[in-house]
């Protein structure tokens, strides 16, 4: 399995609690609301998206949940390298198949417990219009019904309309952002873009911090 | 443009002390060239001359001395005792101004004595140029003003160590100031760095909740 799944790896490290603390907080946060599917994004590439969702469905999976991972990064979507599957079917071609019909040919499992992965699959011509197609409505609603989480690790929200046509379609959103890099009006930008489609914001998490309180509370029980 | 945030700033300090580290490194090293290298010592010799009084100490007479030893500091730097002490010594190539600027008359303390002290590279020029200057400003009084109040009390000596030997001065100088620069340097870095430097930012300025941190680790196993 590929280095980047902490949670898995290395259950103890501070990054896997950090992913826990997210993973409670999003429970905690929408105990009123639902929370079914949940779409990671950023301001920019780089700044961590899909090793957040990829630990975060590990997480959730290691709680007892059945959860599904979504790659719609469908340009240079990693997600299927971090799970170590291949990527000539996955969401692309799902999405022009019969999906009420075929999706389940497009689910892979991993070598986690309850946890499946749609890769990208093959860069198309039309990615925007793909997820902004009825395909996309329909097989999210199908899916849905099958998983307790749906997390989908998307495309940067500046420079491509992908984030903000998926905002529409799920329940929260999870902003990433990278301390010492992610400049702060950009994360603004960001912010207001998703609000101007009535995306429901769950919250931002701060990725690659380097405070003192690291020391003091990563190992607490470590 | 923003407020600044103390312990940020403390935060950025410690994460680029590098940069002092470096300033240090170089500071140090140009001080311990600067001192073996470059630094050329400097020699002073002083001679002192005395206000004898011939009558009984009257406050009068306090005053008056004072005001002679004002116009005597004048007199021993003008131009026309400098010029003689130049013909003396036959220097060459040297301006009146340029031996001027190297003496210093100062009135000791409270007292009726004048110090004169001369700077020079070469100590024995040094001696040589307060010994005439002295002795040119003893004459100037007799002959001119007609006064035999002047005695003199140390005759100009060969320092044979020269004045600026401590270095500690130009130490401290070259040090502080790499210090001061470098810290100046990560000040505005702080102040113009417009990345994400804490939730709390984030919190505040784009006003969502932080739901979470994940810290930067570098672990072996780690991408």
């Amino acid at each position: 399995m590929n280095n980047d799944l902490i949670v898995h790896n290395n259950p103890k490290s501070p990054i896997s609690e950090g992913i826990r603390t997210i993973r409670t907080n999003l429970q905690f946060a929408t105990i009123n609301g639902n929370l079914k599917t949940i779409m990671v994004t950023s301001s920019m590439p780089g700044e961590g998206k899909s090793f957040t969702s990829a630990n975060l469905a590990t997480a959730f999976a290691q709680n007892g949940s059945k959860v599904l991972l979504v790659d719609c990064d469908m340009r240079k979507g990693r997600i299927h390298k971090i799970f170590d599957i291949g990527n000539n079917k996955g969401l692309s071609n799902l999405l022009i198949d019969n999906v009420e019909k075929n999706y389940k040919k497009y689910i892979k499992k991993t070598e986690i417990k309850n946890l499946s992965v749609i890769p990208s699959g093959i860069v198309p011509p039309n990615p925007s219009e793909l997820l902004d197609s009825e395909a996309n409505k329909e097989l999210i609603k199908i899916l849905e019904q099958e998983y307790d989480y749906i997390i989908f690790d998307c495309v940067p929200v500046n420079g491509l309309p992908d984030a903000l046509i998926m905002a529409g379609l799920i329940d929260k959103v999870l902003i990433v952002c990278a301390q010492g890099i992610t400049p702060i009006d950009i994360l603004q930008k960001t912010k207001t873009s998703l609000t101007n489609v009535d995306a429901n914001i769950a919250g931002v998490v701060v990725n690659k911090t380097k405070n003192k309180l690291n020391k003091y509370y990563g190992h607490y029980y470590g | 443009m923003e407020e600044i945030n103390i312990s940020e700033l403390f935060d950025c300090i410690k994460e680029k002390v590098w940069i002092i580290i470096a300033a240090l490194i170089i500071s140090i090293l140009t001080s311990i060239i600067y001192v073996k290298a470059i630094k050329k010592p400097i020699y002073k010799s002083s001679t002192t001359y005395i206000l004898v009084s011939e009558t009984e100490i009257t406050g009068a007479e306090v005053t008056l001395n004072e005001k002679l030893i004002a116009t005597y500091k004048e007199i021993i730097k003008s131009r026309t005792l400098i010029e003689r002490v130049i013909n003396n010594l036959n220097l060459t190539n040297v301006s009146p101004s340029s031996i001027s600027s190297n003496i210093k008359v100062e009135q000791v303390s409270t007292s009726s004595m004048i110090r004169i002290t001369v700077t020079n590279k070469d100590p024995l020029l040094a001696q040589q140029i307060a010994e005439n200057i002295g002795e040119e400003f003893r004459k100037e009084i007799e002959d001119r003003y007609k006064m035999n109040n002047l005695g003199r009390l140390d005759a100009p000596l060969i320092e044979t160590t020269p004045a600026n030997a401590s270095n500690s001065k130009e130490i401290i100088l070259i040090n502080g100031a790499a210090l001061f620069i470098s810290l100046m340097i990560i000040f505005v870095i702080y102040y113009f760095d417009t990345a994400v430097k804490s939730s709390e930012q984030v919190e505040e300025k784009i006003n969502l909740a932080v739901i979470g941190s994940i810290p930067l680790i570098k672990e072996k196993e780690d991408k």
